[in-house]
């Protein structure tokens, strides 16, 4: 691909749980504004790769990564500043979870966490970061209400306006929309579709059609080994790998 | 046709809900018959005067006990709330599974467990007669009333803290706060309806304690106490004064402000409790 | 609107056909063009130009059957897409057809016309007519267009038994002609054919709207 740069490089990565080793010699490059989507059965280590991107599996005790992990040309697990990783790549979960705060309190934390601290700054961040989400025109006029008393759907995309509101550069999603309706589904992958010009997004899902919906690439791993990645259209429709054919064909999961 | 063997279930079942009504209504009975007797003997005895007004020996007030209890409320929380949260975060968020988390909280188990005569007199010894000789002075029941509710502080700031849902904690890790940003500015936040709850809690058993105040703030019933190092008097050990002296309508009538004082926090704890935890998850 | 990029690429899928549709088209008027002209050079264009029709068909069904990977399409979505699968196989051989009259427009080149050209152009200009209806028929979804078009093919159909009878009469008459009679016969049989594609087209287009071919349930 010409001109297109590799944002997070990914070379002989194991990661061990204790001794049980979930990730095996992984080796992986992820494109700049692409959507690239992790798919696999349950427990096949997409989800745990996706967390060493953020680090955020180090929150996990007994946990240990070997190899190379390089975003934006840094190696994240020599360097100990997670704090600028964690600002460079966000992160958005399964189930929504906003704070228990105003949708304005929960989009401003992050800002506010980096030290903007002027009303007016935080008033255009978080303006635009609502905007970014989609999510904007729904809640403008009800930035004081709290955050849980909005739907499912605009919760999770006042969480994609969070993790916005920091400014990353690449965004992780893990499943984020198997919690949700099927309207809220489409309006967030829609969103992504658009997100994906300024940002690198990086998506966990359990949906085939979701990440042939969606995804320029996709990677397919089981039992902790990655069986194939390549361009979403021939991963599913020529799959070099017999296993990978058999998972999306349905004919083992 | 209901079988012999069903009929024989369907009694039973309706013998022990029978029996668990029984108890309910004993529990309540109970509890309606203590405070109706108090109160009968006391409400008339109860005005402004009796608890606002300065102590004459003709005509006993309750004044001096009330500042007291505020004293000894506000310093026991003082000490006791920072130390059980701050405490409950280190088990919570900083600790690792080991030998420490461990002797802490066979410590805490066990300081909830001590009689609250042998905490008086703990007192006793140290503020009191020996250790800092201080006497009979507020500071010395407060401090002591302070270690006693600590445990009850810290086991409800570790379970609330422990109840907010972990997703909330990884949210804001993954929004590149530190820890102790995610503590302050979400974990302790949500876990803030079960710590408030409890030291108000705290506050009602404090109010009702006597054994350990007899031995270490010295029950001096007739003057307002001037400050933290004086001897001082709490409503629970004026209902003892008056009714060791024969004042019987005055111990009732303490009794009721006492009743009245706990049950208001009560109420007030419950209400506060589910206050702060409606804005949660 | 939600599935934007999911429009964009059926749209596309239709303006592909209708670009095809154009180019057979074409290809049709060319061919009668050159029957009753008796240009050779135009028949040899419309020969060649078949390649570019055949790699549109390839076009148009990598792009339906990349939309059923990619989108799994559902109802009217579901139909749509199968309905430009089918179509696009008429279009090709339409497009075939049309080179084939111009081969064989290659032959009767070789001498002047003896009988004269009136039903062979009308048929031509049935088929074209019945091909720009059908494929106007799918874009707007219009099947009243696409049941004019299932009737027209009768039309067709009693102007080749006149072409028939004419013919017979001819190689009966003068049977030094009987070589020109039988290409004409061929032309008239694709012409014909041609006709037959149409209708097929507009069958699959009433499926598109109704689930129903033919009048028989399939979706």
């Amino acid at each position: 691909m010409n001109g297109q740069k590799i944002c997070i490089s990914v070379r002989s990565v194991n990661l061990f749980y204790e001794t049980f080793q979930a990730l095996k010699d992984i080796n992986l490059d992820i494109t700049e504004n692409e959507i690239t989507a992790f798919i696999g059965p349950s427990g096949c280590g997409k989800t745990s790769l996706l967390k060493c991107f953020n680090r955020m599996n180090d929150l996990i005790e007994g946990c240990r990564v070997t190899g190379e992990i390089t975003v934006e040309g840094v190696d994240i697990y020599k360097s100990a500043d997670v704090i600028s990783l964690r600002r460079e790549v966000g992160m958005v979960f399964q189930k929504p979870n906003v704070f228990p705060m105003s949708i304005y309190d929960n989009v401003a934390f992050g800002p506010r966490t980096h030290g903007v601290s002027k009303r007016s700054d935080l008033d255009a961040v978080v303006s635009e970061s609502l905007k970014s989400a989609g999510v904007w025109e729904e809640v403008k006029d009800n930035l004081n209400k709290s955050a849980l008393s909005i739907s499912g759907g605009q919760q999770q995309r006042v969480c994609i306006a969070r993790a916005l509101a920091v400014q990353p550069k690449i965004l992780l999603m893990d499943e984020p929309t198997s919690a949700l309706d099927p309207i809220s589904t489409g309006k967030i992958e829609e969103l992504c579709e658009e997100l994906k010009k300024q940002y690198t997004i990086v998506i966990v899902t359990h949906n085939m059609q979701q990440a042939t919906r969606m995804s320029d690439k996709t990677a397919f791993f089981m039992l902790g080994e990655m069986l194939e990645f390549g361009e979403t259209e021939q991963v599913f429709s020529r799959p070099r790998n017999q296993k990978c054919e058999n998972y999306i064909t349905g004919r083992f999961g | 046709m209901i079988s012999a063997r069903k009929r024989r279930v369907s009694v039973k079942y309706s013998v022990l809900k029978g029996l668990s009504y029984v108890c309910a209504g004993l529990t309540v009975a109970a509890l309606i018959a203590i405070i109706t007797f108090i109160l009968v003997r006391g409400i008339a005895h109860v005005n402004l005067n009796f608890v606002f007004g300065e102590y004459k020996t003709k005509t006993p007030t309750v004044y001096p006990a009330l500042v007291g209890t505020l004293y000894l409320v506000a310093m026991s929380v003082a000490i006791a709330a920072p130390i059980g949260v701050a405490t409950a975060v280190f088990l919570t968020e900083y600790a690792k599974k080991g030998k420490l988390v461990n002797v802490i909280r066979v410590a805490v188990e066990t300081l909830s467990s001590i009689p609250s005569i042998v905490y008086g007199l703990f007192g006793y010894i140290v503020f009191v007669a020996g250790g800092v000789k201080w006497g009979y002075t507020l500071l010395g029941g407060g401090i002591t009333l302070a270690i006693m509710v600590l445990p009850t502080i810290l086991r409800a700031a570790e379970e609330s803290l422990l109840a907010v849902p972990s997703v909330y904690r990884e949210g804001s890790l993954a929004l590149g706060a530190g820890k102790v940003r995610t503590i302050f500015a979400v974990m302790l936040p949500n876990a803030a309806g079960g710590i408030v709850s409890a030291v108000i809690l705290a506050m009602g058993r404090v109010i009702s304690e006597s054994a350990v105040l007899i031995l270490t703030i010295g029950m001096v019933v007739t003057d307002v106490p001037k400050g933290l190092m004086s001897p001082g008097t709490s409503l629970a050990l004026d209902v003892y004064y008056f009714g060791t002296a024969g004042k019987s309508e005055e111990a009732a009538a303490a009794g009721v402000v006492l009743i009245t004082l706990v049950v208001a926090l009560n109420l007030l704890a419950s209400w506060l409790g589910k206050l702060l935890k409606k804005g949660k998850a | 609107m939600l599935r934007n990029k999911f429009q964009r690429e059926l749209e596309a899928l239709s303006q592909e056909l209708v670009s095809m549709g154009a180019l057979i088209e074409r290809a049709i008027d060319d061919s009668v063009k050159a029957l009753v002209t008796q240009d050779s050079e135009l028949c040899r264009q419309v020969i060649s130009r078949d390649k570019e029709i055949n790699s549109m068909t390839a076009a148009v069904e990598s792009k339906a059957l990349k939309i059923l990977l990619m989108q799994q399409p559902v109802a009217s979505d579901l139909r749509l897409i199968s309905t430009a699968l089918k179509m696009v196989t008429d279009m090709e051989r339409i497009g075939d057809q049309a080179g084939d009259i111009c081969e064989i427009v290659l032959y009767l080149c070789a001498e002047d016309y003896e009988p004269t050209l009136d039903i062979l152009p009308q048929m031509g200009e049935i088929a074209k007519q019945m091909v720009h209806e059908c494929i106007d028929s799918f874009v707007k979804l219009d099947t009243e267009k696409a049941q004019k078009v299932i009737e027209t093919d009768d039309s067709m159909d009693k102007l080749f038994v006149k072409l028939k009878d004419k013919m017979v009469k001819l190689i009966k008459e003068k049977p030094q002609y009987a070589d020109q009679a039988i290409y004409f016969m061929m032309v008239g049989k694709y012409f014909e054919k041609i006709g037959d594609h149409a209708e097929n087209i507009a069958e699959w287009v009433i499926f598109s709207k109704y689930g129903e071919h033919k009048s028989v349930r399939i979706l």
